[in-house]
C-alpha cells in the first residue's frame, strides 16, 4: 500500500505540525532562561575574579597528581553551581553542596613515558543518549566527540575560544541514583587546566544538584557536561556522589588523530 | 534590550510562534528536540531582535535561524544527540482500521529519518510552501542543490514510505 503522493506528504506534514507543543509554554521557558542569563551576567564580575584566582592556582606546578585540588573552585551552594552550569539545574535548586562530595582526589599518577591507564568504554546508542560512554555508574560520562571507547580514546573538538579545546557530552544518571554529584578533572601526564561549563570554560567543579534537572529525559538525568582543556593528553575525572566515588581516565587525542 | 522592544518581541512571538512551533516539530528528530529547537531559535532571535525588528518579514529570519540550527546540530552543545530510531518493521495490512493513522505515522518517521538538510528542504517546500529560490536562501546553497536535495529525499521516501510523485495532471506545486 502506498503512503501517498507528494500532495499527501504536504497534508501529513501540516497535520503533524499542528500537533506541536503550545508555543506559549516554550516562550515562558525561554523567558526563564533569559532571566537566568541576566543573573549570570550580573554575577559575571564576581566570576571573573574567581576564574582569575583559579587560573592562577592552575598554573602553580602540581604538588601531587594523586591528591589535592586540581585548581578547581568547588561551589559552596547549588545556587553558585547553577550560575556556572544552568543546564544542570532545575529552577529553584538551593542549599549547600554536601561536603562529602569533596572527597580527596584519587587519580592515578602517570608520567609522560607511561601509557595512559584508560577506562574502557563503549558506544552508547539508545533513545536517551548517543556517544562514547565511560564509567559503569551510577553516573556515566557520555562524550559526543569521535573516538575509540574500547581504547579509552577521545578525539578533541575545536571551539571558538583560542587556545581551548572541548569534549562535549553529558553526565548520565538513571533511576538508580537521583542524588547530587560532583565531577572534578585533572591532567595526569602533565600540567594544564581542566574546566567545565556550557558555553565557556569555568574553573570550577561540575556539580549536579539532587533530583530532576532541566535536561531530565524519562528516567534519566543528563546534564550537559562540556569539558574544556588546552592540550591533548591523559586526563582523569573523579565523580563523587553521596555514597560512591568513581574515577574515569581517558586518552584525549588531537583533532588530527584518527579514532 | 529596552522594555518596549522586549514587549514587541513578546507580542511577535505570541502571534507567530504557532507556525514556528510546527516547523520545529517537523525539523527536529522528536517532540522533545522540537521543544529545544524552538527555544534555541527564540533565544537567538531575542538576542538579535533590535536588528530583526527592522526587517520587513522577521518571521523569515526566525525560520532561517531555526533551519540553520537544525541542520548544524545545535543540540550537541548542551545535550547529547538522540538519533531517530530506525524505521520499525511495521506490519502494514490494508485491513487494519487504523491504516490511515499508521500510514501518516510511518511517513512522518520516514521524513524524520532523512538527513538533516534533505529533511529541511522537504519541510520548507511542503510545509512552509517556499519555492526553490526561497529554500536556497534559507539553506544558503544554490537552487540546483535544493532540487538535488529534494529529489534525493523523495527518492528515499519513495523507498522507505512509498511516496509517489504527483502525476503531471494533478494540481499542486511541481517538484522542479
Amino acid at each position: 500500500m502506498s503512503a501517498g503522493t507528494e500532495r499527501d506528504l504536504r497534508a501529513v506534514l501540516k497535520a503533524e505540525a499542528a500537533r506541536a507543543t503550545d508555543p506559549a509554554a516554550s516562550w515562558l521557558a525561554v523567558r526563564r532562561r533569559i532571566v537566568r542569563r541576566r543573573a549570570m551576567a550580573r554575577a559575571g564580575g564576581v566570576l571573573a575574579i574567581a576564574a582569575a584566582i583559579a587560573v592562577a592556582l592552575a598554573t602553580i606546578p602540581s604538588r601531587s597528581p594523586t591528591t589535592g585540588q586540581p585548581g578547581l573552585l568547588v561551589p559552596a551552594s547549588y545556587q553558585q553551581a547553577c550560575v556556572l552550569e544552568p543546564g544542570a539545574c532545575a529552577v529553584g535548586a538551593a542549599g549547600p553542596v554536601p561536603s562529602v562530595l569533596s572527597r580527596p582526589l584519587h587519580l592515578p599518577a602517570v608520567t609522560r613515558a607511561e601509557a595512559c591507564p584508560v577506562t574502557e568504554g563503549q558506544n552508547a546508542r539508545n533513545g536517551y543518549v548517543f556517544g562514547l560512554q565511560f564509567g559503569r555508574g551510577p553516573v556515566s560520562m557520555i562524550i559526543g566527540n569521535r573516538g575509540d571507547p574500547g581504547r579509552g580514546a577521545v578525539i578533541l573538538g575545536t571551539t571558538g575560544l583560542p587556545g581551548w579545546y572541548a569534549l562535549e557530552g553529558v553526565w548520565l544518571s538513571g533511576n538508580g541514583y537521583q542524588g547530587p554529584f560532583m565531577v572534578r578533572g585533572q591532567r595526569l601526564d602533565g600540567s594544564g587546566p581542566v574546566a567545565f561549563g556550557g558555553s565557556a570554560p569555568a574553573m570550577a567543579a561540575f556539580v549536579e544538584p539532587p533530583g530532576p534537572d532541566a535536561n531530565t529525559n524519562g528516567p534519566y538525568r543528563a546534564p550537559p557536561g562540556s569539558i574544556w582543556i588546552r592540550q591533548p593528553g591523559c586526563y582523569g575525572f573523579q565523580i563523587d556522589g553521596l555514597s560512591f566515588t568513581e574515577t574515569i581516565v581517558i586518552d584525549v587525542r588531537p583533532a588530527s588523530a584518527s579514532a | 534590550m529596552g522594555k518596549a522592544a522586549d514587549r514587541e518581541f513578546h507580542d511577535f512571538v505570541v502571534a507567530r510562534s504557532g507556525v514556528l512551533a510546527g516547523l520545529a516539530r517537523l525539523l527536529a528528530a522528536d517532540p522533545d528536540a522540537a521543544e529545544d529547537l524552538l527555544q534555541v531559535t527564540l533565544l537567538r532571535a531575542w538576542r538579535s531582535w533590535p536588528r530583526l525588528r527592522q526587517a520587513e518579514f522577521p518571521e523569515a529570519y526566525l525560520r532561517k535561524i531555526m533551519v540553520n540550527a537544525a541542520v548544524s546540530g545545535w543540540r550537541r552543545r548542551w545535550r547529547a544527540e538522540s538519533p531517530a530510531d530506525p524505521l520499525p518493521e511495521t506490519e502494514r495490512t490494508s485491513e487494519d482500521q487504523y491504516q490511515a493513522v499508521a500510514d501518516r505515522d510511518y511517513l512522518i518517521r520516514a521524513v524524520r529519518g532523512l538527513p538533516a538538510r534533505q529533511r529541511a528542504a522537504v519541510v520548507l517546500r511542503y510545509f512552509s510552501d517556499l519555492d526553490d529560490t526561497e529554500i536556497a536562501d534559507v539553506l544558503g546553497c544554490s537552487v540546483s542543490t535544493v532540487r538535488s536535495q529534494i529529489s534525493r529525499a523523495l527518492t528515499r521516501l519513495r523507498v522507505t514510505a512509498d511516496v509517489s510523485p504527483l502525476a503531471p495532471s494533478e494540481p499542486g506545486r511541481e517538484s522542479s
